[in-house]
């Protein structure tokens, strides 16, 4: 059986238990990329009690790490890649900056590197050079819903971690959204899209999803998803709600 | 004590005809797009030719002229892209504005005399990212306008020694400068910007009033730019390689006379520095 990846918005530890007692599972990946309250309810203390859950089922650990990894939360990211590598078994680290992928492959020997799929400029175009960057820095795989990008990278000796889903936003940013427009942050809040910005000229609407605005996940087509992971070698990463 | 020439005023230029008087308003040195290589409309880059022929008289004024590399590139285009940095790097530029960290390492690998400079949407964050680009040879980091105040004095307090730069003038963006994806409008005017636009807070489908800008908004440095000098940064970028010469010429006399005035007050840097550091 090709075992799946999963990724999802939010963790508990019900959700965590059942991934992790399923067969087909053979992966979990956790971290919210912008804010651990909106994927986590008690934020960075049940990531990591919810990491340690997937290290000892046997499952492989993916670490999400922040998409902005600073001198505000640095030690942080070191407290928890500390704890991930004390268990001694091959994890995971999604990286989106080299600051980070450099300190993992210096310090956290049995922690391995991929790259995310939020790495990305703006444009989304990775030059050859980029790719070859990722594997002269230790990277052994890369996350992507781009199917131009499958073949590249195996060319390239990389492996493909697959996306069934691709994350689609209007914008981004250091501050949340929602605290910012209310004054509130509540996670429950935050992920029900209750809250949305609409252009007075009608032009944009967008959700208000915390630190993310018009977040949305949109499936690749079954077929074409299948196509590429029967006729390539890759990860399947699956997006579970 | 910090003296004149130890703080940079880095101007745009989207015309070689702007050069001159630029540099009368006060610029150091000077920023160009390489055509076809540049994340700007091409009608405001320099190609390689206008480069060089602008090279002798900005080396007259004992100035600087930066190369901006910074769009995605095309495979296809690497090794034309190589071509012009030697070409450009022979003809005495004195570095390569760079956004790619592969094209940044090979950019470092070709050219033999300019320097290399990580651009602004690099995605620099961290102290690591700037002690692996100093290990790649990059001369000098252009802070990222995500950061914030203390982000980067931890970056510049514990990567060693590296020349920073910084948006003195001109857009910043609230959201994220890297990966908005806002539409950018363009028009014969320039660039309508959906940031800019007004909204309404809506919830539950019901409005509930005006909602808080999301939208860029200028910055403007003056006197407050020894607060960022007594942090480690020397030089300091006015945007708007696209806007008018007016525009561009009125932001570097903003610029040039806040260095004037932090070069005047420079024994007052320190008492500055209080709530960023504690120094002696």
């Amino acid at each position: 059986m090709n075992k799946i990846t999963v990724r999802s918005n939010t963790y508990d530890l019900s959700k965590v238990q059942s991934l992790i007692a399923r067969e087909d599972v053979g992966g979990v990946v956790l971290g919210d990329i912008l804010c651990p309250k909106k994927m986590f309810d008690g934020g960075i203390a049940t990531q990591i009690l919810l990491a340690e859950k997937v290290l000892n089922s046997g499952k492989t650990l993916y670490y999400q790490a922040p998409l902005y990894v600073t001198g505000r939360n640095l030690d942080g990211v070191k407290d928890v890649l500390a704890m991930i590598n004390g268990y001694g078994k091959t994890s995971y680290a999604v990286v989106q900056d080299f600051g980070t992928a450099s300190l993992v492959g210096r310090e956290y020997k049995n922690v391995k590197l991929v790259w995310g799929v939020m790495g990305r400029v703006r444009e989304h175009k990775y030059t050859d050079e980029f790719l070859k960057f990722l594997k002269s820095n230790g990277f052994v795989g890369m996350e992507t819903c781009d199917r131009t990008l499958v073949e590249r990278l195996i060319g390239l000796g990389l492996k493909p971690y697959y996306d069934d889903s691709r994350i689609i936003y209007r914008s981004l940013g250091r501050t949340c959204y929602l605290k910012y427009q209310t004054g509130i942050c509540d996670p429950v809040l935050c992920r029900s899209g209750r809250y949305c910005l609409r252009a007075t000229d009608g032009a944009i609407e967008m959700s208000v999803n915390g630190f993310i605005l018009g977040e949305k996940l949109e499936k690749i087509p079954a077929a074409e998803y299948d196509e590429v992971c029967e006729k390539f070698d890759v990860e399947r990463v699956v997006f579970v709600d | 004590m910090v003296k004149a020439d130890e703080i940079e005023v880095l101007a745009p230029c989207g015309r070689p005809c702007d050069i001159m008087p630029v540099i009368d308003a006060g610029a150091d040195a000077i920023y160009v797009g390489l055509s076809g290589y540049s994340a700007r409309p091409k009608s405001s880059d320099f190609t390689a030719e206008e480069i060089c022929e602008s090279l002798p008289k900005i080396k007259a004024q004992n100035k600087k002229l930066y190369v901006a590399v910074n769009a995605n590139v095309e495979n296809e285009y690497i090794s034309d892209l190589c071509e012009k940095a030697k070409t450009l790097d022979k003809a005495g530029v004195d570095a390569f504005i760079v956004s790619d960290y592969g094209l940044i390492d090979l950019m470092c690998k070709t050219v033999k005399n300019a320097s290399v400079h990580s651009s602004t949407i690099s995605g620099t964050y961290n102290y690591e990212d700037v002690k692996l680009l100093k290990s790649m040879g990059v001369k000098r980091v252009i802070l990222s306008t995500d950061l914030f105040v203390d982000e980067i004095s931890d970056i510049i307090d514990n990567a060693g020694d590296m020349e920073y730069e910084m948006v003195a003038n001109g857009g910043i963006c609230f959201n994220s400068n890297r990966q908005c994806l806002l539409p950018h409008v363009g028009s014969n005017e320039g660039y309508t910007v959906f940031c800019q636009k007004e909204y309404d807070l809506i919830k539950d489908g019901q409005v509930l009033g005006r909602a808080k800008r999301i939208g860029s908004v200028a910055c403007h440095m003056h006197r407050d730019m020894g607060l960022y000098v007594g942090m480690g940064i020397s030089s300091f970028k006015i945007e708007g390689r696209t806007n008018n010469i007016d525009y561009v010429l009125k932001r570097v006399k903003s610029v040039a006379e806040s260095k004037r005035f932090v070069v005047e007050h420079a024994d007052e840097i320190a008492g500055m520095m209080h709530y960023v550091r504690r120094q002696g």
